[in-house]
């Protein structure tokens, strides 16, 4: 029998605040996303569990999504403090279109204008596309599943797909899975050449996923359960459609914070996903994270005992 | 029951030259293909040697496109036509949605990258070198040109990336996401990533020589590995001849440090257990083990005592070598293309030899199979990764019952 997966808790930060209140909020107001360049607006000394010295801002959004969600979790873990629980069955499952990007251009301009013996060790490590994904596992002490999904606009869809699947094959009894995108330099000024039709933002969204008789051990009321994800090649529309017959649902309806926090690419769907969870158990119906384009979704229900 | 998966078709683009039987015949032929990169100048490095795949010529037009993607790219969807071809698959008129995709990688389209950064220098937005070096673009290019339309991964877990790929192509066909899976690795020589894994001291100022009390540090390469994953019973039914069952695999990370391996291989014991757990597989069951073998000083004798750990006495009696010095780090690629050397180990009844070994290390006293390929029946094997960031990858393969 395989374990129902429920989502405990839910982070985000993102272009209208910290949090996942400030987008509910918009959503029900029907607002529209300013016309600018939307950035995040927070401290990340204040959403981290320990002091660093160093961090790109991909790395930043994730490490504060992993902050809020866990305390909304309730999980009472001190960054890699966690009592009674088995890190090797702890893991994170990340989606992020480009990375830490701003540190890859310092790298590659460094290497550029000074040569090959001039890049930089420090930035170098912080500039791999899993350098977050590596960074919430050192920070949680979670040595199970760990995976980054670089695959656009459907990353964290990809994401959520690979954790379902890793946690109903019993690989793991807990995961931090979203997404995060940075607005890094290089990125705005390739979409501002194509004319990228939308508004482009900043943000990540980490969701607390646990098999439910782990949930319930440690006395955790679900949010909502996660039923079924699907991420498909990219030429298909229909990801929608495959996560209802993987969730059992006959239809949902669909959730999208980029609607009102603009488009934030990697991140997209785990903030829509985050938006989902929060408004479960009002729905009264299944709803939806689909990704821009239709290649990758997630559903969620109001969590039944 | 879960479903069976199985290896149906492998192609392999590297040093050694642009196919499998270039990878593999290089390999028994105990041949080491490390020479001066010349596509860039690699002065600046600590070592100018690198698996550079050379004579490689690539015509977009075999695969519907108007121009030549990325570098990276191109090597991909050369190895990945070889696999589907060897696999006897037939081209999609429609994209299959029971064809499904896996990739990885550890840096895309990292050329693309240099040329779209070598232009924002220049005060110039090159668009198009931005779109290929999104790292989606590949799967994009790899969907259209092989008619996938199933489930779809790009996986980056650095240099664990390529073994990952296997595995959770394995999950696909168990979970029925998809009948057949298109694993593959992929990644390319660039300035940037040769860079810093030279201040890193990664790189060797000297040779790769895994296990070698005198290693000094690994030397990377390049190209892509591609393995056709299917269902069993797809297989039969179509009258393909199955490689080697992917028996079971596992993926992790060790929470430790970014860069450095963790205290007594923790991290890799427990992907090797794991792996074995979900293979169903008994430790005393395996006949050969594809090391991820670096050849720096830290990984090496972790990576030993992390099989120590899992197989105990059996780790003594069977070969653990490294293809690593032969074809260089291929990165992304790497893990895939070990885990096809495993699987004609298995096929063909032959060890291919660790290069460049030298002096032996009493924390490195397996039996690494030294500079030399040799005969060795091998009905189970072990193909282990690790990757900056701390993530571990292993994929357990059998002969095909």
């Amino acid at each position: 029998m395989e374990p129902r997966i429920a989502v405990t808790g839910i982070g985000a930060v993102h272009a209208l605040g910290v949090g996942v209140e400030p987008l509910l909020a918009a959503l029900r107001a029907g607002r529209e996303p300013e016309a600018d360049l939307l950035d995040a607006d927070f401290d990340p000394e204040q959403l981290r569990e320990t002091p660093k010295t160093y961090m790109d801002r991909c790395s930043d959004l994730a490490l504060a999504a992993c902050y809020l969600a866990v305390r909304d979790a309730g999980l009472g873990w001190q960054g890699a403090e966690h009592a009674d629980v088995d890190a090797e069955r702890l893991g994170a499952s990340l989606g992020t279109a480009f990375g830490p990007l701003d540190s890859m251009l310092n790298m590659t301009g460094r290497v550029q204008q000074k040569g090959l013996r001039f890049g930089s060790p420090m930035i170098f490590t912080h500039a791999f596309i899993n350098t977050p994904s590596a960074l919430i596992a050192i920070e949680y002490d979670l040595r199970g599943p760990n995976m980054t999904h670089a695959l656009g606009d459907a990353s964290s869809a990809a994401a959520l797909a690979y954790a379902l699947t890793m946690m109903r094959a019993g690989r793991a009894d807990l995961m931090l899975v979203g997404g995060a995108e940075s607005l890094a330099e290089p990125l705005v000024a390739a979409m501002d050449a194509t004319g990228f039709d939308g508004v482009l933002a900043e943000g990540a969204a980490i969701l607390v996923l646990e098999a439910a008789e782990h949930a319930a051990a440690r006395g955790a009321t679900p949010l909502a359960e996660l039923t079924g994800a699907a991420c498909l090649a990219p030429c298909r529309d229909d990801a929608g459609e495959r996560a209802l017959i993987a969730a059992g649902t006959e239809r949902a309806r669909v959730i999208d914070a980029a609607s009102v926090c603009g488009h934030s690419f990697g991140a997209s769907v785990a903030l829509s996903a985050a938006c989902c969870v929060a408004l479960a158990a009002e729905a009264g119906e299944p709803l939806a994270a689909v990704a821009r384009g239709g290649s990758g979704a997630a559903i969620f229900e109001e969590w039944r005992a | 029951m879960n479903r069976r998966a199985v290896i149906t078709g492998m192609g392999v683009v590297s040093a050694l030259g642009r196919d499998l039987d270039a990878f593999w015949g290089g390999l028994v032929a105990n041949r080491s293909a490390l020479a001066p990169i010349d596509r860039f100048d690699p002065e600046g490095l600590r070592n100018p040697l690198g698996g550079q795949v050379r004579e490689f010529e690539f015509a977009p037009g075999a695969f519907g496109l108007d121009a030549a993607p990325d570098l990276a790219t191109q090597f991909l969807l050369v190895a990945a036509r070889e696999a589907i071809v060897r696999a006897a698959l037939l081209p999609a008129e429609e994209p299959d949605p029971g064809l499904g995709v896996v990739l990885a990688t550890n840096f895309g389209g990292a050329n693309a990258w240099e040329e779209y950064v070598a232009g924002l220098l220049a005060e110039e937005v090159r668009t198009e070198a931005f779109a290929e070096a999104r790292f989606e673009r590949a799967a994009e290019h790899a969907c259209a040109a092989f008619g996938i339309g199933g489930p779809c991964l790009l996986l980056s877990v650095a240099c664990a990336s390529g073994a990952a790929a296997v595995g959770a192509a394995l999950d696909l066909i168990r979970t029925g996401a998809a009948n057949v899976v298109l694993a593959a690795g992929y990644d390319a020589l660039a300035p940037t990533p040769l860079s810093g894994l030279s201040v890193l001291r990664t790189i060797s100022d000297e040779m790769i020589r895994p296990f070698s009390a005198d290693r000094s540090g690994t030397i990377f390469g390049e190209g892509a590995a591609a393995l056709v994953v299917e269902d069993l019973e797809h297989a039969r039914a179509r009258g393909t001849q199955p490689i080697a069952e992917v028996l079971g695999w596992a993926e992790n990370n060790n929470a430790y440090h970014v860069t450095a391996p963790d205290h007594g291989g923790a991290g890799m014991t427990r992907v090797v257990r794991n792996a074995l757990a979900d293979a169903d597989a008994d430790p005393r069951s395996i006949d050969y083990i594809n090391a991820h073998g670096t050849g720096t000083q830290p990984h090496d004798p972790a990576e030993v005592q992390a099989v120590k750990n899992v197989l105990g006495a059996r780790a003594c009696e069977i070969p653990m070598s490294s293809i690593k010095g032969a074809v260089g780090h291929m990165m992304g690629a790497a893990g895939a293309a070990e885990i096809i050397a495993t699987a004609l180990t298995i096929t063909a009844g032959v060890i291919p030899p660790t290069l460049h070994y030298r002096e032996p290390d009493p924390g490195c006293d397996l039996d690494h199979v030294p500079n030399a390929a040799r005969p060795g029946e091998v009905r189970r094997a072990l193909s282990i990764s690790a990757g900056i960031g701390g993530n571990n990858s292993c994929v357990v393969l059998g002969a095909v019952s």
